[in-house]
């Protein structure tokens, strides 16, 4: 990939897969690190030669096992945010993230999310969200693409039933 | 609450987003983070990179080959590696132009005798096969000069030959007597040979017009004689023909050594022909026979 595809590659993805970090994180500093980490890893990948068949699905995969890294690190730390704030520690947030706060609609939305399967929300932010097809949530979840139709078929009535 | 409701709400979320000088800060990071990753990969790591990785095992390969060239070339007879140094001398003897090989062959054969004469013990079997294979190969000399066409490249040829054979009975001399005589009795059979070989050759340039009429002669006889003829089929009485023709023209222009070089060429034609016909009646014959024992 040259410098020119890989800046191409990036302008059409970078909010994609900030979103995926940012809805998994909370975060907008984890969520931009791990973005930065992320297409580091997929370019390291393909400079070194690796086969990328579906580089979309790839940077995903890349993405999704970051947040798993990201996670286990987290939980050698042994102090959670809420008790960095009970010690007086101010946790930077990003102007947009107020006015994320301030839309009822979107805390909502995220409110329900939270309360359905983890699974399910992965394949309905997936799909419906960042516009990814069957094939390519198969490829980063690393199921049958006719167990994803399957999952998202009873994501979207969980969700619905929630949103009654 | 409709599929297409829940789908609205969804989208909303899209808003979450980096602004245009996010990402361009974003991205700044990345190339920073690929820049520091290939200088450190560079110069720790560059012989892994898979850039490079094709040169480095091409340019091992040519130092690794190489090395054990130069270690199997000084070996001596009692080393393992003494069997690669045999490979790549047969090689060379192999790729040797025709006209070449033989001295080529005497050459290499010297060098064998050689590191012979600098080995102490004489009980390895492995050095046995050596000095066995050694004598065979000499054996073979006088018949690879025989191979040449031109007399005048024969007789060349052979001289040379002569001149290593006779140094290498100079080494032999030197060699432990184990092996000093058997050794010894084959070169001078070869040297007799390769000298009979001089001679004949040199008599065949200097009195030319009379073998070439005897051989004249005797290709008259075998044309003439119809039970000889009647076995060849028309390629080779085409070859025959213009084997014949070309010597004619050799004649007339004044060239006798180049005449009786094609009369050999065409004493080879009968020679294969004849081959052909006994294998061929042996072929036809042997069904025959078998049921005859039967």
């Amino acid at each position: 990939m040259t410098n020119e595809e890989f800046h191409n590659f990036y302008n059409q993805n970078i909010d994609k897969v900030f979103r995926f970090l940012y809805l998994r994180t909370n975060s907008f500093e984890s969520a931009q690190d791990l973005a930065i980490e992320s297409f580091f890893k997929f370019w390291l990948s393909s400079e070194n030669g690796q086969k990328i068949e579906n580089p979309r699905a790839f940077l995903f995969k890349i993405a999704k096992n970051v947040l798993i890294d990201f996670y286990r690190k987290k939980k050698d730390t042994h102090l959670s945010l809420d008790e960095l704030k009970e010690k007086g520690f101010e946790i930077p947030q990003n102007d947009f993230l107020k006015e994320l706060e301030q839309d009822e609609e979107i805390k909502n939305i995220l409110k329900t999310l939270q309360e359905i399967k983890p699974i399910y929300r992965e394949v309905i932010l997936l799909h419906y969200l960042e516009n990814l097809s069957i094939k390519e949530i198969s490829f980063i979840l690393k199921k049958k693409e006719n167990n994803i139709r399957v999952l998202l078929h009873r994501a979207l009535e969980a969700l619905k039933n929630k949103l009654l | 609450m409709t599929e297409k409701d829940i789908l609205q709400k969804i989208n909303k979320l899209k808003q979450i987003s980096l602004s245009s000088s996010q990402k361009e800060e974003v991205f700044l990071l990345i190339q920073k983070k690929v820049i520091s990753s290939e200088k450190r990969r560079f110069h720790l790591f560059s012989i892994f990179n898979r850039k490079y990785q094709l040169g480095f095992v091409f340019a091992f390969l040519i130092i690794f080959t190489s090395s054990t060239l130069v270690l199997a070339n000084n070996s001596l007879p009692d080393s393992p590696l003494y069997s690669l140094k045999i490979f790549y001398q047969n090689a060379k003897i192999a790729f040797a132009k025709k006209e070449n090989k033989a001295e080529v062959k005497a050459l290499v054969l010297k060098e064998r005798l050689n590191d012979l004469k600098k080995v102490n013990s004489f009980n390895n079997e492995r050095i046995l096969k050596i000095a066995n294979s050694l004598k065979e190969d000499l054996k073979t000399l006088p018949n690879e000069i025989t191979q040449l066409n031109k007399q005048k490249e024969i007789l060349k040829v052979s001289q040379n030959v002569k001149k290593t054979t006779e140094k290498m009975k100079e080494i032999s001399n030197n060699i432990p007597l184990a092996l000093k005589k058997e050794i010894n009795n084959t070169l001078e059979e070869t040297n007799q040979k390769i000298y009979s070989l001089i001679l004949e050759t040199e008599d065949k340039i200097n009195n030319c017009p009379s073998y070439l009429s005897k051989n004249l002669e005797d290709l008259r006889v075998y044309f003439e004689n119809s039970e000889y003829v009647k076995n060849y089929n028309p390629k080779e009485i085409l070859e025959v023909k213009n084997t014949l023709n070309e010597i004619d023209s050799l004649m007339k222009a004044g060239d006798c050594l180049g005449a009786l070089e094609k009369i050999e060429s065409l004493n080879q034609i009968k020679l294969i022909h004849s081959l052909r016909v006994l294998n061929e009646s042996s072929v036809d014959s042997s069904p025959s026979e078998s049921l005859d024992q039967k």
